[in-house]
């Protein structure tokens, strides 16, 4: 690796002493911890993608060997890191002027971009191929399409040109339930569409929340979020109607029947709270109360999708499933 | 005197001076610091063991592929 310059090169003094001069071979050194390396994969992303992964596998009408469903699930998780370590490589230079992301490791100067890009392709491969071997062909397309969607469609494509960026670019989170199900039965059903229904809805109220509490940063990026484009009160509108939307999507597993009484309660009383925390932000439009507002639905976002997943998981997992509708 | 001058005999001036003509980080043959010496190893240790628990896990998923009669074999 001759002739790069970049901050992170060390200069070898025999070279130094070889040549004579400062015009000298240089060697390329990677200044990354291994921790810095899994910052790339962001692991809360990673940790939510598994959480609805296993989801999608628990409530998929099959069985599949526990050591494989644990394969399965690290190939996935593995596939959604690698997909969030290609977007950090494209983001570099829009995460160095946010407050929010300037900490990350390639725009804090710790990896490299090409070693970023090379880290990222090659775990997408890997977990791709992986999942094949492991699983079936169908679930490693999902996995390979989702990282697909997640780097080129919306991290080169949509996130800079459209407000509607996360409303569209949100499908690739909400894959991983159906990748999970195709793991264990080689198919999709009505139930995995139905999760991936609502965390497409759920997606635009949740960092909307959040992009308008941080539209500065976006605007100095020049990321066109919704608040920066539309504004804050067109912001707050959608907002509203997405959860309007979200809250009787949300109770469709009890509808369809493969989310159970428990499902149907944790549901309702939740959907209603997130009803709440939207109304309030479209309703407190100036100062600390407005902020605070934004921050609780972004909070609670979290919760109510976390919530609800587990609540399946608890429900089909622990044979505490009683259906709602007579059988 | 002060006590940083009566501690080390510098006065804060010459600490300062210090700062700003700091020795250069001490490089090996290879132009590599310690802390770059300290990266690598960190990085090197992460990759062995990680490659070591996906041997294993290659290992394991292999057997369960395979099925429950793969380890009963007429010798």
């Amino acid at each position: 690796m001759t002739g790069m310059t970049n901050s992170m090169q060390t200069t070898a003094p025999q070279a130094q002493g070889h040549y004579g001069h400062d015009h000298f071979e240089t060697v390329a050194v990677s200044n990354g911890e291994a921790r810095d390396f899994i910052a790339l994969l962001k692991p809360r992303v990673m940790s939510l993608v598994v959480f609805t992964a296993l989801t999608g596998m628990v409530v998929a009408h099959g069985t599949i060997h526990p050591v494989l469903a644990f394969a399965a699930l690290l190939a996935i998780a593995v596939g959604a890191g690698a997909s969030g370590c290609l977007n950090m490589w494209y983001d570099a230079d829009i995460d160095a002027v946010m407050s929010r992301t300037a900490k990350r490791p390639i725009p804090a100067g710790k990896i490299a971009p090409s070693e970023a890009l090379a880290f990222g392709m090659t775990l997408s491969v890997g977990s791709v191929l992986f999942l094949g071997l492991v699983a079936n062909w169908l679930a490693a397309g999902l996995l390979a399409f989702t990282i697909f969607f997640y780097a080129v469609i919306y991290s080169m494509w949509l996130k800079r040109w459209t407000p509607q960026n996360i409303v569209i670019g949100g499908a690739a989170g909400a894959f991983p339930p159906v990748i999970g199900q195709a793991a264990v039965t080689g198919s999709v059903t009505l139930d995995t569409v139905i999760l991936f229904a609502i965390i497409f809805i759920w997606t635009p109220p949740h960092f909307w929340a959040l992009a308008l509490v941080k539209s500065g940063d976006y605007a100095r990026a020049g990321v066109p979020m919704l608040p920066n484009v539309r504004g804050p009160d067109e912001t707050r509108r959608q907002i509203l109607l997405y959860t309007l939307l979200l809250a009787p999507v949300g109770v469709l597993p009890a509808l369809t029947g493969f989310g159970g009484m428990l499902y149907l309660g944790v549901s309702v009383l939740t959907g209603a709270w997130m009803l709440l925390l939207a109304l309030r932000v479209y309703r407190r439009r100036e100062g600390g109360d407005a902020t605070k507002a934004c921050w609780s639905l972004f909070g609670f976002s979290i919760v109510y999708l976390f919530g609800l997943f587990a609540v399946l998981i608890v429900e089909h997992g622990f044979g505490l499933m009683m259906p709602v509708t007579g059988g | 005197m002060a006590k940083a001058e009566r501690k080390t005999g510098k006065s804060q001036e010459y600490t300062e001076m210090d700062q700003a003509v700091a020795p250069p980080p001490v490089r090996d043959a290879q132009g590599l610091t310690e802390e770059d010496r300290r990266r690598r190893r960190s990085r090197s240790i992460a990759l062995a063991v990680t490659l070591g628990l996906l041997v294993a896990l290659f290992y394991v998923v292999t057997i369960a592929k395979l099925g429950p009669g793969v380890l009963d074999r007429p010798m």
